[in-house]
């Protein structure tokens, strides 16, 4: 199994498309992210890094039909591959291993 | 529809990503764009617009490098050559008219810098530049021109190849001229090829725009 490293706009894309499901195209996509990390994201940083997780065969993407309100341009829906769930659990072992034992002492200010 | 400003999708457009990329990114900007029509109004919109192609561009220019391949860059050479052959030539062609006439009428053809007058020297130097700028929009108008399928990422290339030349060339060899005058070159040379190609590219989106409504 072939292990990807993600960087943080990486993996915040990424969940993004497990969560959105059928809405995971650009504009939901940023919007999720952007709201969630409290940072707003443009649609190229975001088209960028989902070309990324695309060339490591994190996600996969279809075209839809163009629509008048997208001046006739299609939507890219993206979905999860299974190498893709695969590094977002490696990425939550990962996480949860970095924080054990830390949750109970970041409860209090150090004296 | 609610389409969003045109000029500005034309510049992104001419930036030269690939064609998936492309509309992804410009149809979420269109959508979004409709969308603030409708909550903000069209004046806050078009601000959005402009702000968020300023954000946008360098990843569609960024796309476009990355996708370049050893055909994309030899064509991409071929445009910088072509586009800076076309200048000297042009270069020439005026030289050897204003040559001719100064020769006709009897005027000296012979000229000296006026070293020894550093204010006739910051003059001409000045004026240099401003004609440099007008020479070097030109060239950007070709660059665009040659390079249509990536019309502004081929102007801002030729800018930015014959700026660093041009730039290198000045501080290694032109010990005699004024600093100022040393740096003002390439960046002259970098504003207005880039403007030269903004025009070719305006210049077009205008001329499809009247064709599609008059057709």
């Amino acid at each position: 199994m072939r292990s990807h490293s993600l960087g943080t706009l990486e993996l915040n894309v990424l969940l993004a498309v497990a969560r959105l499901g059928d809405e995971a195209y650009g504009l939901g996509i940023r919007r999720d992210v952007s709201a969630r990390m409290r940072h707003d994201y443009s649609v190229g940083a975001v088209y960028t890094t989902l070309q990324r997780l695309e060339e490591k065969g994190l996600v996969s993407a279809r075209t839809s039909d163009p629509t008048p309100r997208r001046g006739g341009r299609s939507r890219r829906h993206f979905t999860v591959t299974a190498s893709g769930h695969r590094a977002l659990q490696q990425a939550q072992r990962l996480a949860a291993s970095a924080w054990a034992g830390v949750g109970a002492l970041i409860q209090t200010e150090p004296s | 529809m609610i389409a969003p400003p045109r000029t500005i999708e034309s510049l992104l457009e001419a930036l030269g990503a690939e064609a998936q990329f492309r509309d992804g990114v410009l149809g979420d900007l269109a959508e979004e764009y409709a969308s603030r029509v409708e909550r903000d109004g069209a004046s806050s919109a078009r601000r959005w617009y402009r702000h968020e192609a300023l954000r946008v561009a360098p990843h569609l220019l960024w796309n476009w490098l990355r996708r370049l391949r050893a055909h994309g860059v030899a064509s991409l050479v071929g445009v910088i050559v072509m586009s800076y052959a076309a200048l000297v030539s042009l270069g020439l062609v005026s030289g050897s008219i204003v040559y001719g006439v100064l020769k006709l009428v009897g005027a000296p053809t012979e000229y000296q810098l006026p070293w020894a007058d550093p204010l006739a020297a910051s003059l001409l130097f000045g004026a240099s530049l401003v004609l440099g700028i007008l020479v070097t929009m030109l060239g950007g108008y070709f660059a665009a021109w040659l390079g249509s399928e990536a019309a502004l990422a081929s102007a801002i290339a030729f800018a930015v190849v014959w700026s660093l030349a041009e730039g290198l060339g000045m501080l290694l060899f032109m010990h005699r001229f004024p600093m100022w005058y040393r740096v003002s070159v390439p960046v002259d040379i970098l504003v207005g090829a880039v403007l030269g190609g903004l025009i070719r590219v305006r210049g077009a989106a205008r001329r499809r725009a009247d064709s599609a409504a008059a057709g």
